[in-house]
């Protein structure tokens, strides 16, 4: 197999995160920016970013712009993820989060919203934007519409099959395409999901909270939107008609989700560009997915299809430490 | 006020309704769009009980696209003004661009936030004790209500399209219409000449599954993908789901999972709504969900 040519677009939240991955060989960055103004008024749920939460987002200006220099100076290119729905109020912050973002450096954002691809083609912007797989561009008509709105990249929804994706770009002219390739296979479609993603509790990271001394406990309080909140609606158990309860399958380490055994599927489709889903995951998941996916693609360059097949399995197995299974194949048929 | 029933064409129960106008077609499978035939049969019998015709069609891959052209191209030969609900920009691009048909949104594009937790969130006055958290690295909090602001509450209860820029845009492609689910945690949109909005009642729809789950319910363990067929699954049927934390009867139909909201909005009179679209068409619907 030749020609594998495609770039890895991985995500950051920090400082280190961004050096970590460009060491680790990504060839693209992407990021989240939640500051205290915006959280102050809407929260930290998935009303800004799919992804909720301050731990998955740079909280300060002054980082962000810290982020952008390490990334320029290693010649990556980085976007900034702004991919939710917005109203009329929200919308005034995150033009002026964009305003920043392009006077910092960045390259591209990431989008769902019309109205926001709308204020970008007004003001004459000159970033790239990319279109979140949130927006749901299913096929070439869709696609066409969102370049007609200035976009130049699609991120592909995670719900298509490869047969259905090589339909897609095969009509699709000079658009840019990336999918995501590692991590977090929801079992709803992007979107298509109205489920609210609050901050997850109890939280691996007890720093996604702001902490008060509270009145009347000895404990330090959170004050939260919904205390009585369990999860995203895709991480609750459920049950029907008097069945067993069933649990969703849960995204981890030891047998994370994967697309490498498709990826010369992926390029012969045109895709140039593989994601790794994971703002908030530890650097170390991100580092070694990265890795991963470097040592599939030069797996699948040199060597012939079945051998390199093989390859790729006994490298997932001795990056995740267990062996892959159909359940954690991404885009299996 | 306009009203309108959705009725599932796959019913055997007929078609007879009270209401002004039918929305037929799927909101959420491809594969379970009426054939050309099927779906030309069913509008001329509404047609000619005087109602008018409204064509559901969910977002579509390539394959789905042209087969959902096609079926709106032969519906349009016996009725010009058919009007489209599509959750597919690029089939409401088409439709605007050739004319074929009024295009309306679908609930799957207007950007609402459906999950039943948020109305418990607006709900000041709701009786909640502090709860503690012990969060994974061991350190120990507890959980306080604090109430949305007013901003984040305009958010919650408006649609990711409630803005004159959005709209004004949607005009000009010869989009005047959104539907909307009559979502619990109440409605706030803003009124702009020339736009409308349909709200469906009582089904909110929350979320659609990237797979069939099976007979078994259980989308979690296997894939299945029904690119080629209609599962045993895809009856059409409502089936209870139990959901900690979730505080109402969540449901699946089909690849869907949604819930009931059979409440008007306090305001509706306030609001930019003109047409209420209520479910019809299979017995279970009304009596109850079936567990």
């Amino acid at each position: 197999m030749n020609g594998l040519a495609m770039k890895i677009v991985a995500p950051v939240c920090s400082v280190a995160d961004a050096e970590s991955v460009i060491t680790a060989g990504a060839d693209e960055l992407y990021v989240g920016a939640m500051f205290d103004e915006w959280t102050c008024t809407f929260g930290d749920s998935d009303l800004l970013t799919r992804r909720q939460g301050r731990s998955a987002h740079i909280r300060t200006s002054r980082e962000l712009a810290s982020v952008v220099n390490i990334a320029s100076q290693a010649g990556r290119p980085i976007a900034l993820a702004i991919n939710a729905r917005y109203d009329a109020v929200q919308i005034r912050a995150v033009l002026d989060l964009v305003t920043l973002w392009e006077e910092t450096g960045g390259a591209a954002v990431i989008v769902a919203d019309i109205g926001l691809l709308l204020a970008l083609a007004q003001r004459n912007s000159h970033m790239n934007r990319h279109l979140s797989l949130l927006a749901g561009a299913f096929n070439s008509l869709s696609v066409t519409f969102f370049a007609e709105l200035g976009v130049s990249r699609v991120i592909l929804p995670r719900d298509l099959t490869l047969g259905e994706v090589a339909d897609l770009t095969a009509g699709s002219g000079n658009m840019e395409f990336e999918m995501v390739a590692m991590y977090q296979k929801c079992h709803f479609i992007d979107g298509m999901c109205g489920f609210h993603h609050a901050t997850r509790l109890p939280s691996g990271v007890s720093a996604e909270f702001d902490y008060v001394a509270g009145p009347g406990t000895a404990l330090p309080v959170v004050w939260a939107q919904d205390p009585e909140y369990e999860g995203h609606g895709c991480e609750l158990p459920w049950r029907s008609l008097a069945g067993p309860v069933r649990w969703p399958r849960r995204d981890d380490l030891s047998s994370p989700n994967c697309a490498a055994c498709q990826l010369p599927a992926m390029a012969r489709s045109g895709i140039r560009y593989v994601k790794l889903a994971g703002r908030a995951y530890s650097s170390d998941m991100i580092v070694r997915a990265i890795r991963f996916l470097r040592s599939a693609m030069e797996a699948w360059q040199t060597g012939d299809d079945s051998s390199a097949q093989e390859d790729v399995r006994r490298l997932y197995s001795s990056t995740f430490g267990s062996a892959c299974s159909c359940r954690d194949c991404y885009y299996n048929q | 006020m306009e009203i309108a029933h959705w009725y599932d064409w796959r019913s055997p129960t007929g078609s007879d309704t009270s209401g002004q106008r039918v929305y037929f077609g799927h909101e959420t499978c491809q594969q379970l769009l009426p054939t050309p035939g099927a779906a030309r049969e069913l509008a001329r019998r509404l047609r000619d009980s005087g109602k008018s015709v409204t064509l559901v069609v969910p977002y579509l891959t390539e394959a789905g696209l042209r087969d959902s052209v096609r079926l709106i191209e032969g519906l349009l030969t016996q009725d010009a003004s058919l009007e489209v609900v599509s959750s597919d920009w690029g089939l409401l691009h088409e439709i605007g661009r050739r004319g074929l048909g009024s295009p309306v949104v679908g609930r799957l594009l207007s950007g609402q936030l459906t999950d039943p937790r948020l109305a418990r969130i607006m709900d000041v006055n709701r009786r909640r004790q502090p709860r503690p958290v012990r969060h994974l690295d061991g350190t120990v909090c507890q959980l306080q209500y604090i109430p949305p602001s007013l901003a984040m509450a305009n958010r919650i209860r408006s649609c990711g399209l409630d803005r004159p820029e959005i709209i004004g845009f949607l005009k000009a492609l010869g989009i005047r219409r959104c539907e909307l689910s009559n979502i619990s945690q109440g409605m706030e949109l803003a009124s702009i000449p020339g736009w409308s909005y349909s709200l469906h009642i009582p089904d909110v729809l929350i979320t659609v599954m990237r797979r069939c789950p099976g007979s078994g319910e259980d989308f979690a363990s296997a894939e299945h993908r029904c690119t080629d067929k209609v599962t045993p699954s895809c009856h059409g049927e409502p089936r209870a789901w139990e959901m900690p934390g979730i505080n109402a009867t969540v449901f699946r139909r089909d690849n869907a999972l949604y819930y009931r909201q059979p409440n008007l909005p306090t305001n509706l009179q306030q609001l930019p709504i003109d047409r209420l679209v209520h479910r019809i068409g299979r017995q279970r619907d009304h009596d109850s969900i079936n567990r």
